[in-house]
């Protein structure tokens, strides 16, 4: 048992007689960068409970701090001022080793505290999570978090973790040996708590939405209406974990969020679910009443394919009442890439659901994994061409063009490369997709295109957008200028898509520049931008006379 | 001299990744090829009030059927 955790028997009362409240603190751990602006909502859901559960008894709150030097020491400021009793560390596949590092750091700050590990990793990787990080964390949680930590949080206030040791989803390393219980079963969703009762600790910016639609920046909130999603594609880790497809009642998610716009006066709404449109009933029931009770808020949401062409005939009344965007999975415009991830769609209804989403004019959000392991070369382009096609190629974001399939744990993929690679891989890391692919051309090009045009190039094209985006917007700056500046920001984010179109077409290109010379000096200047285009032939023979 | 300038804004534009791509002074539009071949042929016709009318920013400037020959077929900016 790492920490001493527990308080002195000699001084603790019996349970919920303390004389102060325990204090829990549920830390999102930094991971790499700023905190997120969505604040954490498994951590807030499960601190949410605690609250709920255990009232005075405790008090529960959730940290969410970026990385840099100066926000890890506000956030350790933060802790030693709280003196938590409890510290719980949500802790994703991409980032576990920062996540340890972390935590061993706060057991030097924090030596008496019980330390516990839950989130989506700890799930996807039990119980060998238990055995290698078993000496950090004084317990591991495995599935729906809310009731293994209650059982914790309330062994700790009594003194006696006896019950805790029982409960299932309880792992702990005990004298070198794993123990682990059962998973534990979903929680019931009448047992779900508002989200929004514990407070949360930041030094990150206010989560925003910009509604495009109306010119105005929103104050948002995110929750989760629903957990897992009833489909079985092959790459998705939420599957993986315990549970099917579970919905909170509509008249409660209402509730939670009547009172958080009580407190907050926030105008938008991120519902976080994996698939939202599951239930087409529910969402009709849902927005309707959210609409009457809200007026004004808008939302948006993630979806897949299918569930979203269902309610296409729904679409204009949702965006009526507050719908403004999409994130959807598509993930591919290959129909062998879209087998391989058994997505259970056609190139076609992707296609579709696209069009469905910019004729409602809602923003979308493209998930799409471009590069995946048994890729070759004209599956790739077919990526390339349905992003033409389906009139994507002015997207804001460039991550559809750089990412690749991850092997997260429990997913069948990653079961397929490992038993093709004959052993099993680091289960706390994420393999390099790059050391994956079968065709050498596809690690040619990913290497040229990733290693450096993402690399090298990228984040200077980028800077110079929002240069430009914000040169346009300026109020002294004069039409023409406006207008060749906005035209060179659509030009400007065809640069990944000409790349990589170019690196697939020649094969003896190794690197960026060999695929778009522009890159080897990478002129800003506007003459040179404007020369990126590709000025099609326009069909203008014979040529009318002009008005007179 | 240009022609409608009582309609104001220039439009300018670029062809890129078989799109046109229109500044009409107010926002970039993002047109088809083929409609981009036929709104700026058109826009050179008896019809250019017409167009004018759907497009009430659209304003092509040209000094010539020379120059605007020029211009949309090597779609030049500006």
């Amino acid at each position: 048992m790492p920490g001493t955790g527990l308080p002195d028997p000699g001084s603790a009362d019996p349970v919920g007689r303390h004389a102060t409240p325990l204090r829990v603190a549920l830390v999102a751990s930094p991971l790499g960068g700023p905190p997120s602006q969505v604040h954490p909502i498994g951590a807030m859901t499960v601190a949410s409970y605690l609250q709920t559960q255990l009232g005075e008894q405790v008090e529960a709150s959730v940290l969410n701090f970026g990385s840099s030097p100066a926000s890890r020491a506000r956030a350790r400021a933060c802790l030693a001022e709280l003196a938590p009793a409890v510290v719980g560390f949500p802790i994703y596949s991409s980032h576990v080793h920062e996540v340890v590092g972390w935590a061993r750091e706060l057991r030097r700050l924090l030596p008496g505290a019980v330390f516990v590990a839950g989130g989506p990793h700890v799930t996807l990787s039990w119980p060998g999570f238990v055995q290698r990080w078993g000496s950090v964390f004084d317990f591991s949680v495995s599935g729906d978090g809310e009731t293994p930590m209650l059982a914790i949080v309330r062994g700790v206030l009594a003194g006696d973790l006896t019950a805790a040791r029982e409960h299932p989803g309880v792992g702990w390393l005990s004298g070198g040996g794993v123990r682990t219980n059962p998973a534990a079963p979903p929680l019931p969703v009448q047992d779900w708590t508002d989200p929004f009762r514990c407070p949360v600790l930041h030094d990150g910016q206010p989560l925003v939405f910009t509604d495009r639609r109306e010119g105005r920046v929103r104050r948002a909130v995110a929750l989760v209406s629903s957990r897992s999603c009833p489909q079985k594609c092959s790459f998705c880790a939420i599957i993986a974990m315990p549970g099917g497809w579970r919905a909170a009642p509509t008249a409660t998610l209402v509730e939670w969020l009547a009172a958080e716009h009580r407190r907050s006066g926030f105008e938008h709404v991120y519902f976080m679910d994996a698939n939202f449109f599951v239930s087409a009933d529910r969402v009709r029931e849902l927005i309707g009443a959210l609409a009457d009770r809200l007026p004004g808020v808008t939302w948006s949401t993630s979806s897949t394919v299918g569930f979203l062409l269902a309610m296409g005939e729904d679409l204009p009344w949702l965006v009526e009442r507050g719908l403004r965007a999409i994130e959807m999975g598509i993930e591919s415009g290959s129909p062998e890439q879209l087998r391989f991830l058994n997505k259970r769609v056609s190139v076609q209804r992707n296609r579709q659901a696209v069009e469905l989403v910019q004729r409602n004019r809602l923003e979308l959000g493209l998930d799409y994994i471009m590069f995946y392991p048994d890729q070759t070369v004209p599956q790739l382009m077919e990526n390339l061409a349905f992003l033409a096609d389906a009139r994507l190629l002015d997207e804001e974001y460039f991550d559809h063009y750089t990412n690749a399939l991850e092997l997260y744990p429990g997913t069948p993929v990653r079961a397929e490369f490992e038993r093709r690679a004959g052993r099993p891989f680091d289960p706390d890391e994420l393999p390099d997709p790059g050391s994956l692919f079968a065709d050498p051309q596809i690690q040619r090009i990913y290497q040229a295109f990733v290693g450096d045009f993402v690399a090298n190039h990228l984040p200077a094209i980028r800077s110079r957008i929002n240069e430009l985006r914000r040169f346009a917007a300026g109020p002294d700056t004069g039409p023409l200028d406006r207008q060749l500046a906005r035209l060179q920001i659509f030009l400007l984010r065809h640069v990944p898509f000409k790349v990589l179109r170019q690196l697939c077409e020649d094969s003896s290109a190794t690197t960026a520049a060999q695929a778009l010379p522009w890159l080897a000096e990478r002129s800003f200047a506007a003459d040179a931008v404007l020369a990126l285009a590709d000025s099609t032939p326009l069909r203008l023979d014979p040529l009318p006379e002009p008005v007179a | 001299m240009p022609q409608c300038a009582a309609f104001g804004a220039q439009v300018r534009f670029v062809t890129d990744l078989g799109f046109g791509y229109l500044d009409d002074g107010v926002r970039t539009h993002r047109l088809e090829i083929d409609m981009l071949n036929q709104l700026l042929a058109t826009c050179l016709t008896e019809r250019a009030a017409e167009v004018l009318a759907r497009y009430p920013t659209l304003f092509v400037p040209v000094d010539s059927p020379d120059a605007a020959r020029e211009s949309f077929r090597r779609a030049r900016v500006g």
